[in-house]
């Protein structure tokens, strides 16, 4: 059963917590993510298909990470919907980021609607041994 | 409505038109419902149609045109992959969320109406697939004249 959850995909519209009043008539979705942390970066992986990297705007601001998508208005084929199951929008979601990060070395990069980002931790965050002296 | 006796006596065909009659209404059903409360077995899929030829959009992100597997037979489409696991080879790494979803999927989907299999195109970009799918022949509307005796 956990597994069959795990599977379905839902594509989350963005609460309330956006305060700012949007200009355009389009949703706007929380991309999944996957994040994970090895001693020397933090990486996101984020599911936004229909972007393209001129598209993606990401801003690392007082720990806080905010990555938005803005996809072009989807064209008005003479298409007639039958069956309907996502929607297209717009993308948006932002993390505090615990860890401090060397900014000037994020990197990011988009590959068949899989935004990854890498951030490198800063020199003083990363892990040090200290040898015992004796 | 649902009567053992009834499954009994239908034919083939019958119980094939009771198929199709039970996923249309399930489709009111669940379509009626709104968005937020709806699930879908990756990856979602959106069919609409112009003309001779039905456009099936999927979004895919992150699966390669090799990993994908697109069949047409009559008027179902089947739609089967492998979604990578970027993590599974990453080692000396804490995990902190895992929202994507990755492994096998398979999916088939009833079309509008029969297509032909050699007239099938399917492109990708962005990890959106588009499938066009062009109406088989023998499905065409024909238009019957009336012969005067």
């Amino acid at each position: 059963m956990a597994k069959e959850k795990e599977k379905a995909v839902e594509k989350r519209e963005a609460g309330s917590s956006v305060q700012t009043e949007r200009t355009r008539d389009l949703p706007i979705f929380l991309p999944a993510t996957d994040i994970y942390e090895n001693k020397d970066s933090l990486t996101l992986l984020m599911d936004v298909p229909g972007a393209d990297k001129d598209m993606v705007n990401i801003n690392l601001e007082q720990g806080v990470l905010n990555v938005t998508v803005n996809l072009e208005c989807p064209s008005a084929e003479e298409c007639e919907p039958r069956y309907t199951e996502f929607r297209v929008g717009n993308y948006e979601r932002s993390f505090k980021i615990g860890e401090e990060i060397d900014q000037e070395k994020i990197e990011a990069r988009i590959n068949d609607g899989v935004l990854k980002l890498v951030l490198p931790k800063a020199e003083s965050a990363k892990p040090k041994s200290i040898p015992v002296k004796s | 409505m649902f009567t053992p006796g009834l499954w009994l006596t239908g034919t083939d065909s019958d119980l094939l038109t009771m198929m199709h009659g039970l996923q249309d209404r399930m489709n009111q059903i669940f379509g009626s419902l709104p968005f937020e409360s709806r699930r879908y077995e990756f990856p979602p899929v959106n069919i609409s149609t112009t003309g001779d030829k039905i456009v099936v959009t999927s979004e895919i992100p992150g699966v390669k045109p090799v990993d994908l597997n697109i069949e047409v037979k009559q008027d179902v489409m089947t739609l089967s992959g492998t979604r990578e696991d970027e993590l599974a080879n990453k080692k000396e790494v804490e995990v902190h969320r895992r929202e994507r979803p990755f492994g096998k999927f398979y999916r088939a989907i009833k079309l509008p109406y029969r297509v032909d299999p050699e007239k099938v195109e399917a492109t990708c970009c962005n990890g959106v697939l588009s499938i066009e799918l062009a109406r088989h022949q023998t499905g065409l509307p024909r238009k019957i004249e009336v012969k005067a005796h």
